[in-house]
Order: C-alpha cells, then sequence, then structure tokens
C-alpha cells in the first residue's frame, strides 16, 4: 500500500546507481562533469592556442600558482575593491537614507540612479584612464561609480520598508528615541544594507577588473588582459578559473554564512531559493 | 488594521515616497537631471580637463555626425545591432526553457544552481576575453558571450516566475471547469508575464554591454571594434561618440519600447517597477 | 486608580473627497477596577477614540484623557496584531518597552510572561511561535509595564475562535488579578458581554448611543444561561439602534 503512494524517482527495477546518478544532490556534479568532457571533446578540434586543453590549464595553475604574480595581482584587486566600496557605503548609505524619506529627493535621484546603473562600465574604465592615467585612483574611482547607485536604491528601499506597525507601537510604549533606533530601526534595515553590499560588492568587482584593462598597470583585470594580449590561453583559462573560485568563496562563504546569521531569526520558509538575480 | 475605516494609522504623519507624483513634476525633473549632467559635462570639458582627455558635448555630437555622414556608423552599428539581437533572442530562449525547468524540478534546479550563480558574479570581461579568444574574429564570440552572460538573468527571473505561478487560482479555475486554453491565457501567463518582463529588462540590460565588450577585444567590425580603435589612437572624441551612440540606443529601447510595454500591460499591478 | 474621562469628544477627518466624522460628542467616565467595552461597527470611531486617550492624535474639539491622581496615566496597548519586533527573542521584546532596563525589571517581565503561561518561551524568537502564542506575548508586554490603565484594539479579532477563547479566559485572569481600568474595543457583542462590566455602543458617525452596566457576577462561563439571556439582550439594543445604517 505506503509504495504506490511514493512518486519513484527510476524506472522500476533499475539499480541502485541509476537511481544515485539521476538524484538532484548528483545533478551538482553531473554539470562541471559534463562541461569538462565536453571541453576535453572540443579543444582539439579548435585548436589549443584558442581553446587550451583541460590538462593545460592544469599545467598553467601549477605555474601561475609558483610564479605568485596571481596572488598579488588579486590582492590589490582586491584591496582597491574595499577602498572603492568602503567609499560607496559610506557616500551612499546616507544619500539612500535622505531618498528613502523624501520623495522629492527621490524624484530628483531617480534618473541620475538610472543612468549610473545603464552606463557601461567599459566606458567609465577608458574614462578615468585618461583622467588619472594608470594607479589605483581610477579602479577605485569606478567601484565607487560601480556599486554606488546599488548602495542608495537598496538603502531607500529599506528605510521605505521600516514597519509603520513596529514604529507606531513603540511610541504607544514611550521608548526612548535611542531604543528605537538600535532595536527597531536598525534591525528593520539590515536585510536592505546585506542587499546593498551584496549587489554593491558584485557590480563593483565587475567594474574594478574591467577599469584595471584600461587604466592601471597591476591588478586581476590587467593581468587577465594581459594574458590574452601575450597570446597566453591557459593563462586566460586560469584566471577565468580563479575567478570563478573567488565567487564561489564571495557566495557560499561570506554571503552564505553571513546571510544565516544575520536573518537566524526568520521562520523556516519552505522552498525557499538561491542565489538570486542582480 | 482596525476595522475602524475611519481612523488612519497612529504615529507619524509621514508618508511613503508618494510614487503618484503628478506627471509634470516628473518630466520636469527629469529635464532637469540631464541639463545638470550636460551642464556638468561642459564645464568640466571646459574648465578642468583638456579637449584631447574630455572633449565638450558638441564636439562629440558634430564626432556623431561625422561618423553617420561618413557612413562608417551604418556599416559597425548595424553589425552590432545583429549580432546583439540574435545572441538575445537565443538567450531569451534558452534562459526561458532552462528557468521553467529548474522551477519544476529539483533536479535542473540543482544541475544549473552553480553555473547560475557563477556567470551572475563574474565580471563580464572574463567572459569577453574568452570569447573573443575562442572565436577570434568571427560573430559567434560576441553572440555566445551573450548567452553566457544574459541567459542566467533570463533564467533567474523566469524560474521565479514560474515558482510565482498562483496555484490556488488554478485550482479554483479547475474546480470551476475554466478550460485548458482560458487557464493558460487568463491565469498562467498573466502571473509569469511580469517575471518574463523583467527577465527581458535585465537580459537586454547585459546583453548589450558584452557585445561591445567582446567586440571590443575580438572583431574586426562593430561599435566595440570602433571604440577600440579610436581608443588606439587616443581620440576621445571618437570613443565618446561611438559610446554614446550604443547608450542612447539603450536608453531608447529601454524607455521607449520596454517601458511602454509595461505601462500598457501591467496597470493593475500596483506596484512599483524597480 | 486611573479616571478616564471624555468630556464632548469630536474627531473630524478632512479627506480629498468629503470630510469624516469619526467621533461626534462623545462623553463618558470610568475609573477603578473596571472593564469597559466599546462595541461599534466598521468606521464608528472606535479606534479613534483609543488612539486619542494614547495622546498619539488630537480631537478635533473636547477632551480625552486618562489621569492617575494628578498625573497623565501609563498606559498599555495590546493591538489587533501582535507587532512584536521579529528579530528579537519573546524576553527581548518584553525588554523593549521597559522604562527601565535592570535585573529587577527583566524579572518582572518574565514573571507576567509566566502568567501566560509563556515562560519556555522567553528565548524563542516571534517566527517560531503560533498567532495566538504571539498575541499572548503582546498581552503580557502591555501587563508587564504595571500600567494606570489598558486600551486594547480588536485584540482577538485576528485569532480562531477555540485561541480566542483561550485569550480571553486569559485576559480575564489578568484583570482579575492586576484589577486594571481596561478599554476594550471590539465588534463582538457576544464577546463584550463575557468580559466587561460595562458596554459603550457608538454608532457610525461616532455617536454614543447606549451606556449600558452589565451586572453579573465574574467568572462568566459563556454558556451560562444569565450570560446568555444578556448576550441576547445587548444584540436586541444592537439591532434597536439599527446601527448599520448610515
Amino acid at each position: 500500500m505506503y509504495s504506490t503512494l511514493r512518486a519513484p524517482r527510476a524506472p522500476a527495477g533499475s539499480s541502485g546507481l541509476v537511481r544515485l546518478l539521476t538524484s538532484p544532490r548528483a545533478a551538482r556534479l553531473t554539470a562541471p562533469l559534463l562541461i569538462l568532457v565536453a571541453w576535453q571533446l572540443v579543444a582539439p578540434l579548435i585548436g589549443s592556442r584558442l581553446l587550451p586543453m583541460p590538462i593545460e590549464v592544469v599545467e598553467e595553475v601549477g605555474v601561475l600558482a609558483l610564479e605568485g604574480t596571481i596572488w598579488s595581482a588579486f590582492g590589490t584587486s582586491l584591496m582597491r575593491l574595499a577602498v572603492g566600496l568602503g567609499l560607496a557605503l559610506l557616500v551612499g548609505a546616507p544619500l539612500g537614507l535622505l531618498l528613502g524619506v523624501s520623495s522629492r529627493a527621490e524624484a530628483f535621484a531617480h534618473d541620475f540612479i538610472v543612468i549610473g546603473l545603464t552606463f557601461p562600465y567599459l566606458i567609465w574604465g577608458i574614462l578615468v584612464s585618461m583622467w588619472f592615467g594608470f594607479g589605483d585612483v581610477g579602479p577605485i574611482l569606478v567601484v565607487f561609480i560601480a556599486a554606488v547607485p546599488y548602495v542608495m536604491v537598496n538603502t531607500a528601499e529599506g528605510v521605505r520598508d521600516v514597519s509603520r506597525d513596529l514604529l507606531d507601537m513603540a511610541r504607544s510604549y514611550n521608548v526612548s528615541r535611542p531604543h528605537v533606533l538600535r532595536h527597531l530601526v536598525i534591525p528593520s534595515l539590515s536585510p536592505f544594507f546585506f542587499a546593498a553590499l551584496r549587489y554593491g560588492l558584485a557590480n563593483g568587482w565587475k567594474g574594478l577588473v574591467l577599469a584595471e584593462v584600461f587604466a592601471a598597470t597591476s591588478g586581476a583585470g590587467w593581468e587577465i588582459a594581459g594574458m590574452r594580449d601575450i597570446g597566453n590561453a591557459a593563462g586566460v583559462v586560469v584566471y577565468a578559473l580563479y575567478f570563478a573560485t573567488f565567487s564561489i568563496l564571495v557566495e557560499r562563504l561570506v554571503f552564505g554564512r553571513l546571510s544565516a546569521w544575520v536573518f537566524r531569526w526568520r521562520p523556516r520558509q519552505p522552498g525557499a531559493a538561491r542565489a538570486t538575480a542582480s | 488594521m482596525s476595522a475602524d475605516a475611519a481612523s488612519p494609522p497612529i504615529g507619524r504623519g509621514t508618508t511613503k515616497s508618494d510614487l503618484a507624483t503628478p506627471r509634470s513634476s516628473h518630466r520636469l525633473s527629469r529635464v532637469v537631471v540631464y541639463a545638470v549632467l550636460l551642464l556638468g559635462w561642459q564645464a568640466l570639458s571646459t574648465f578642468v580637463f583638456p579637449p584631447y582627455v574630455l572633449p565638450s558635448p558638441l564636439l562629440v555630437l558634430q564626432e556623431m555626425a561625422d561618423i553617420v555622414a561618413s557612413g562608417l556608423f551604418w556599416k559597425h552599428f548595424l553589425t552590432t545591432i545583429i549580432r546583439l539581437f540574435i545572441g538575445f533572442a537565443i538567450a531569451c530562449v534558452l534562459g526561458t526553457a532552462i528557468g521553467i525547468a529548474m522551477g519544476r524540478s529539483e533536479y535542473w534546479r540543482e544541475f544549473f544552481g552553480d553555473y547560475i550563480m557563477l556567470t551572475l558574479t563574474t565580471p563580464g570581461l572574463v567572459f569577453a576575453l574568452i570569447c573573443a579568444m575562442v572565436f577570434g574574429l568571427s560573430p559567434l564570440g560576441p553572440i555566445v558571450a551573450i548567452i553566457l552572460t544574459s541567459m542566467p538573468h533570463v533564467t533567474v527571473n523566469v524560474h521565479e516566475g514560474v515558482r510565482a505561478i498562483p496555484r490556488d487560482l488554478l485550482d479554483m479555475a479547475k474546480v470551476y471547469e475554466v478550460p485548458p486554453a482560458a487557464r493558460l491565457r487568463h491565469v498562467l501567463i498573466p502571473a509569469v508575464a511580469p517575471y518574463l518582463f523583467t527577465a527581458v529588462r535585465y537580459g537586454f540590460a547585459i546583453a548589450w554591454k558584452i557585445t561591445a565588450l567582446t567586440e571590443l577585444f575580438g572583431s574586426a567590425a562593430g561599435v566595440g571594434f570602433q571604440i577600440r580603435t579610436e581608443y588606439l589612437v587616443f581620440s576621445m572624441r571618437g570613443v565618446l561618440a561611438w559610446a554614446l551612440f550604443l547608450v542612447v540606443f539603450a536608453i531608447i529601447i529601454e524607455r521607449f519600447v520596454l517601458m511602454r510595454i509595461e505601462r500598457d500591460f501591467f496597470r493593475w499591478r500596483r506596484q512599483a517597477f524597480a | 486608580m486611573a479616571t478616564v474621562e471624555l468630556s464632548h469628544l469630536r474627531k473630524v477627518f478632512d479627506g480629498p473627497a468629503r470630510s469624516v466624522t469619526a467621533l461626534d460628542d462623545v462623553s463618558f467616565e470610568a475609573s477603578g477596577h473596571t472593564f469597559v467595552s466599546i462595541v461599534g461597527p466598521s468606521g464608528c470611531g472606535k479606534s479613534t477614540l483609543l488612539n486619542i486617550l494614547a495622546g498619539v492624535e488630537e480631537p478635533t474639539s473636547g477632551r480625552a484623557e486618562i489621569v492617575e491622581g494628578d498625573r497623565r496615566a501609563r498606559l498599555g496597548y495590546v493591538f489587533q496584531a501582535p507587532r512584536l519586533l521579529p528579530w528579537r527573542t519573546v524576553i527581548d521584546n518584553m525588554m523593549f518597552v521597559q522604562s527601565t532596563h535592570d535585573q529587577a525589571t527583566r524579572e518582572r517581565a518574565e514573571h507576567y510572561l509566566e502568567m501566560v503561561g509563556l515562560a519556555d518561551t522567553r528565548g524563542a524568537f516571534p517566527g517560531q511561535l503560533s498567532g495566538g502564542m504571539q498575541q499572548r506575548v503582546g498581552i503580557a508586554r502591555a501587563f508587564s509595564i504595571e500600567p494606570d490603565a489598558l486600551l486594547m484594539d480588536e485584540p482577538f479579532s485576528h485569532l480562531d475562535a477555540i485561541t480566542a477563547r483561550t485569550l480571553r479566559r486569559e485576559l480575564y485572569s489578568m484583570w482579575m488579578a492586576t484589577k486594571k481600568t481596561v478599554l476594550f474595543v471590539t465588534h463582538d457583542v457576544f464577546e463584550a458581554v463575557e468580559l466587561s462590566n460595562r458596554i459603550i455602543i457608538l454608532a457610525k458617525g461616532g455617536t454614543l448611543r447606549r451606556d449600558l452596566t452589565i451586572d453579573l457576577p465574574f467568572p462568566r462561563r459563556p454558556a451560562d444561561d444569565k450570560v446568555a439571556l444578556m448576550k441576547t439582550e445587548v444584540l436586541r439594543q444592537f439591532e434597536e439602534l439599527d446601527l448599520v445604517a448610515s
């Protein structure tokens, strides 16, 4: 009786192995495996100057890791990201607060923000290279420009979202202003501040590496473009893998763990989704 | 909320950011914004930067006119647009299919989940470089780059849409024996449409940028290629002119095509569209 | 001993289309260990009356206040929705509304949490509690500041009948134990009869139409004959006034 109620995952009579392979848990591994296989099959057809073979990439990982530039390159980029993002938060958060409380300010800023979100980082990269030459200033400025609209928009959203009901409740109990700020307003803002941080970081990073191609002589963006210029295809792929690893680390460790801690008070929602769109 | 309609909530009198401000003030502030930007640009180019570093708006406009007059505009702009639309169309179709698959099956969610996360967070530069490298001067470079970077945005939003399908409304329609075609048209599609729309918007915003970027690194024609050419001869005038062609094009599509569709079809949605 | 005083209270809201009179010349007094229910249809100004007494809205004319001796009374307010801070634990929510934050206050807060039987949930987040439990915390919170009087705005209207019945019993015991003045807004006539010794009926347009004394002994069992008869009587008064029309 009970067996008929359970939806079968694999055809009846199939082995446990097949069932394991078609289970969702295996899906996560199947995807990269398929990519690897396809890569191995396609690469010889295109030619290793254009698309390196997987084994060449593995070799190059070792070469670059030992040589050391790749580490300092990412280090430099991260430093610039941190500075630019810090500035974006410092400037963007108060401005976002202002937008949240004043509808006139919001109407005024709206189009600036749209332009800020639309204008390609490529052009910013070229412009700052003209203005500031090669160095740290250009890339940091581009991080700022890329991140600030996201910080502003999310902070404003957070301010607008503070629960009127809870504020009324605090007011009816005559809770002191500092307490309301500390225990009501700020915790209410924290998910939005988190989003501001997250999208500010993601977009700041994107703007940064592109700016480094034009406005710097160091950093991950400059290096990966350089690899391509000298025709080191494997090097390009290695750098791409490092970028990917960086993404995974940041997403999983930083935002995954941090998010779980910041939102530990939230009741469990059934079927919660994963990473969302920017 | 008390059943008492006559009493507004206790507390401060300030209202939420009012999205229903009269049209005239919106239009005015828009004009002001563009005026401020233009004036700022002019001021910077006149007083701060020399003309080869930041040319004035007029110089750039003149350059744009020259480009159009010389016929270069049509050759390169069309090249870019064609690649953009081909790539974006494929990205939309694939993205929708994957998004639906992910919405309905945990297996596909797991299968594509990591890839989506990676492509959303990896800088476009990486994709542009690799595609330019692998496909060389062929138009496949930009097209594949668009598919790789734009598709995840479409997928994520379609996925959201599928998850948001109102099961209770569908059940209600079934109970009243509403035929499947009518259910599709009046329940499913209106429910998913806003997400599809957001998907297209975000996807498009990424697509045109990545096209230009990939062309810059590996093409013999197109707006991106022209930007690189101008950059190599240090012509800021040229760089900005071509960039503006693209930006204005994007704004026109955004504002006049997409927003117009949004306004007409989604009037019933009281919430603001970010 | 807290005293509630309303004298010719009037409140008019000026809307974009027309002005709405929420309260129209309402006067009554109440003091001491009394449970007053304010009953009426939607839009009759019941919540506005509480808001004005709580000091968060100004009357258009007239006077409304709750005093304790010669000072303004300290008030506890229970809302329809629990209005707990979702990111703070139950005990932290209790502490949030206190005026002092020492150990003695904490123990007092815990004591009231025990009175509603939720001492075990002190470390839980509101999201982990059911609606009924959250509302009980809201009630405990109101009582825990040891106010001079309590204002309650349809606190049970969002709960299912069984939970509401349980909470009504708890509210009654707390009222008997603490001997406060309670002003209780509700649209449910039967609930009013079960809980209060005085029922004030407001009509749409905000006029005070009846001021009834419910002279039945406590505790009141809902199924009791006398209580049932009283319910019918009050309901008849309600219908006599034809309060739905406007």
